[in-house]
């Protein structure tokens, strides 16, 4: 999945072979994130080229549009802006592992110093293949129509389209401002978070611990789980994590040998419990020697069965994260020994009898049908993601 | 004997695969292979399901291979339903079970999950004990693809002809009453791997047979959903699957042909229960009738208003006390009949006295053989240096008591003096 589709953040991308936890470890420090209350996501970010351009944030057809034209939502605007629509087949990827949630289908820039544009664009013109054929004054032609929203560019991921504003005033005066919007197929607006945990699904080196992904990754994920609990969760944020630390989940915590760390500590795994009702509930993190950290309201416990399937899914594909960087982690160490192989194959096995065993309890307290369409399509869109995960454990585990 | 190579698809292959002459040379079932795919094909009218109970203190597939030695019947043995405690616990116990689910030094007793059923009753209680959302295979008291049957919910649920004399619970639908099982009822697996083993269990209604697949783990072909899009491009009426992955298990004659994984054997040590197939003779039962069809008979001893000859037959009089046997052998089908029955003697102050045979000159036991062996068509049966045949096919075989159904047709005696026609209504027990 992610050597087909390319996903990146969009900005601050490392340069090739940077060493990107120092990369991203950095970028965190030049960067602050707000929600606007309508899920614009308004990124304010200092004024060095290395952190503060502005990328395409997967394979597109991107347009301009003029000041004084429509957003996808209706509203005016104030100022020229870019959209992008993914690329029809990307899209199409993108589905398979987006757990039957709602997909972008139109990512729109604003804020763009447009002279930067200029360049960027330019630049994209006169360097990439696909414009080899034209001749400059079919180039400058192209990049002019571009500018006045006459003509649409088919641009990769992480394409470079410009620099957001400067801030004139305040207490980020200096630094850049640019604002994003994601639109789903009927021109609503999405919450930033559901696309930052798609984009988070198929990864990549543009996007894990990209500060973008951190701040709008959901402290839990999944966010919803049936009362059954048993579903596989991970904990992220601003955290770094422990062997000694503890997790509660709506009071009850979570059992000490269900809890795994990733290589890098920044993840923590663990299984939700179960709980007797339904709705949301706080998260709660204590790490030693240090405040209890409460999310409140991180997740909802559900009876239904369509949530149920949803969370079971995303739930697999984040346990299959998790055993893949951890099995990754054990093999480059040296330590992925046989025993170990075995103690992983049959977690794995295991998880995967679990996942039903939760579908079909649910099912069967509910007295709910599995064999509604709406449940196979949210299943068919993770289908392909999860094959593939498992052949590249398996392909390790055999190895 | 080692499986056969065959491909594993296309709408004529479960009837075709009743000519060849391994089904005949392995006595009514076809023990395939096809690259990476191990399969049997069994004629469900001598295949019986029993389900097989793994020694807790034996590995299955030694188990297996006992059971064949001193059972040589038993000839077909794979890895059954979902095992070892999940679920349940304040913690999400059931991750901690893993480790507990498997015997991982010396074989040890393991739960399997839902129910097994074998001579009509819960085996013992499974861990959970129900399963009621997931499905089952199980066979009635009877014989053919009428006595075989898959559907959802704990098997001993289904009461109808007598309930299930054997069954296994707690299995995964690939394809219920021809209609495929969607992604949301196969979950995790219908994402799982081609190379991940697998092992299922199915009815063809059409050719009167039922048959188990397997996939070795970490050698298989095919994907779930893909293989349900070639079993139902080969017509298949239902099939589940069981446990899969490093359990997928094939014992075929007592030889192992599909091997469980894991390390240490782990889970040959483990692996609770299966489905085995045994092949069974079926018995000519005393309820069995035969009676003179009078319109179609031209033998002068047995003409109507010739009293004088043949009492047990001159008006379409039934004898009952048919015995025999009918059983599927190397060459083809077998039946042997012990007794035409006891009429009445007129010459005699005893009823009952008089054996058919007697009357219709044949010499007891008597055999038919027929080369053709599929009874749910008319098969022909001849009698070798006599000019005895026989037409017969079975006809619904599922029953309400211990009576499997019967073996419907006639028995034609063509003797000097004429042909007789006898209508035959077999009591298969």
């Amino acid at each position: 999945m992610s050597s087909e589709v390319n996903l990146a953040m969009p900005f601050g991308l490392p340069a090739e072979g940077a060493n990107l936890l120092a990369h991203y470890s950095a970028l965190k420090e030049e960067v602050t994130f707000e929600q606007l209350a309508d899920n614009t996501v308004r990124m304010i970010i200092t004024d060095r080229l290395e952190w503060c351009s502005i990328h395409t944030m997967c394979r597109c057809m991107a347009i301009l549009l003029p000041t004084g034209s429509t957003a996808p939502n209706g509203a005016v605007l104030l100022e020229s802006a870019v959209i992008i629509k993914p690329w029809f087949w990307d899209f199409l990827r993108m589905s398979e592992s987006a757990n039957g949630s709602v997909l972008p289908s139109k990512i729109l820039y604003t804020n763009i110093d447009i002279s930067m544009l200029r360049t960027d664009i330019r630049n994209e013109i006169g360097t990439n293949e696909r414009y080899s054929s034209l001749s400059m004054s079919e180039k400058t032609s192209l990049e002019n129509d571009f500018l006045t929203g006459t003509a649409k560019l088919l641009l990769d991921a992480e394409t470079k389209i410009g620099l957001g504003q400067v801030i004139s005033s305040g207490e980020h005066s200096g630094k850049r401002s640019c604002d994003i919007q994601f639109y789903d197929y009927d021109n609503n607006l999405m919450d930033p978070s559901d696309v930052s945990e798609i984009f988070n699904l198929v990864g990549g080196r543009t996007i894990s611990n990209h500060p973008y992904s951190d701040f709008f990754s959901r402290v839990v994920w999944p966010n919803i789980v049936p009362v059954e609990g048993n579903l596989r969760f991970k904990l992220t944020g601003e955290l770094v994590f422990s062997e000694h630390t503890e997790v509660s989940i709506g009071g009850t915590p979570v059992h000490s040998s269900q809890i795994r760390l990733s290589p890098d500590r920044r993840i923590l795994y663990g299984t939700f419990p179960l709980r007797e009702s339904t709705g949301a509930v706080d998260v709660v993190v204590q790490n030693p020697g240090e405040p209890a950290q409460n999310f409140t309201d991180a997740v909802t416990y559900v009876e239904d069965l369509v949530s149920t399937l949803k969370a079971s899914l995303i739930s697999f594909q984040v346990y299959l994260s998790e055993v893949k960087s951890l099995i990754q982690d054990e093999n480059e160490r040296g330590v992925l020994n046989p025993n170990k192989k075995e103690e992983w194959s049959l977690d794995f096995g295991f998880a995967k009898e679990i996942i039903n065993h939760v579908i079909y309890e649910r099912s069967e307290r509910s007295d709910q049908s599995l064999i509604l369409p709406e449940l196979s399509r949210i299943w068919e869109t993770g289908n392909d993601l999860i094959s593939e995960m498992s052949v590249e454990i398996k392909s390790i585990l055999n190895s | 004997m080692a499986l056969v190579s065959h491909i594993f698809d296309g709408v004529d292959f479960f009837n075709d695969i009743r000519s060849t002459p391994e089904w005949t040379t392995h006595r009514g079932l076809f023990p395939g292979i096809d690259g990476r795919k191990h399969y049997v094909v069994m004629d469900a009218i001598f295949y019986r399901l029993n389900i097989f109970i793994r020694p807790s203190t034996s590995r299955f597939t030694t188990s297996a291979i006992a059971r064949h030695a001193s059972f040589p019947n038993s000839r077909v043995v794979a890895n059954g339903q979902f095992f070892g405690p999940v679920g349940g616990g304040t913690a999400g116990l059931a991750w901690i079970n893993a480790q507990a689910s498997y015997c991982h030094n010396d074989p040890c007793p393991i739960d399997w999950q839902g129910e097994v059923l074998n001579s009509h009753s819960i085996v013992r209680t499974g861990n959970p004990p129900s399963r009621s959302r997931f499905y089952h295979f199980g066979q009635f008291d009877g014989t053919s693809v009428s006595a075989y049957d898959i559907a959802r919910g704990n098997p001993s649920a289904v009461t109808r002809d007598s309930g299930y004399r054997s069954a296994l619970g707690t299995l995964l639908p690939l394809i219920v009453g021809r209609v495929r099982a969607t992604p949301a009822q196969l979950g995790s697996f219908w994402s799982a791997p081609a190379s991940d083993g697998k092992t299922c269990y199915g009815i063809h209604r059409n050719s009167n047979t039922v048959f188990v697949f397997v996939e070795e783990d970490g050698a298989g072909s095919i994907t779930i959903p893909n293989l349900i899009t070639l079993l139902e491009r080969m017509g298949v009426d239902e099939a589940v699957l069981g446990d899969c992955g490093s359990s997928s298990t094939l014992i075929f004659d007592g030889v192992v042909e599909v091997t469980p994984g894991g390390s240490f054997d782990r889970k040959d040590k483990s692996i609770p229960d299966g489905p085995e197939f045994s092949l069974t003779d079926l018995s000519i039962g005393s309820r069995s009738e035969i009676r003179l069809n009078v319109s179609r008979t031209t033998h002068p001893r047995f003409l109507v208003n010739n009293p004088s000859q043949n009492p047990l037959f001159y008006s379409n009089q039934t004898v009952v006390g048919f015995s025999g046997n009918l059983s599927f052998q190397a060459t083809g089908l077998r039946l042997v009949i012990n007794s035409f029955g006891m009429g009445d003697d007129p010459s005699s102050s005893t009823s009952g006295t008089l054996e058919a045979a007697d009357v219709l000159g044949l010499s007891l036991p008597f055999t038919l053989t027929a080369s053709a062996t599929n009874l749910a068509n008319t098969t022909i049966f001849t009698n070798g240096a006599s000019s005895v045949t026989a037409e017969a096919s079975l006809r619904h075989i599922v029953s309400n008591s211990a009576d499997l159904g019967s073996l419907e047709g006639s028995l034609i005696i063509n003797g000097t003096e004429g042909t007789i026609t006898l209508d035959i209504n077999l009591n298969i027990i």
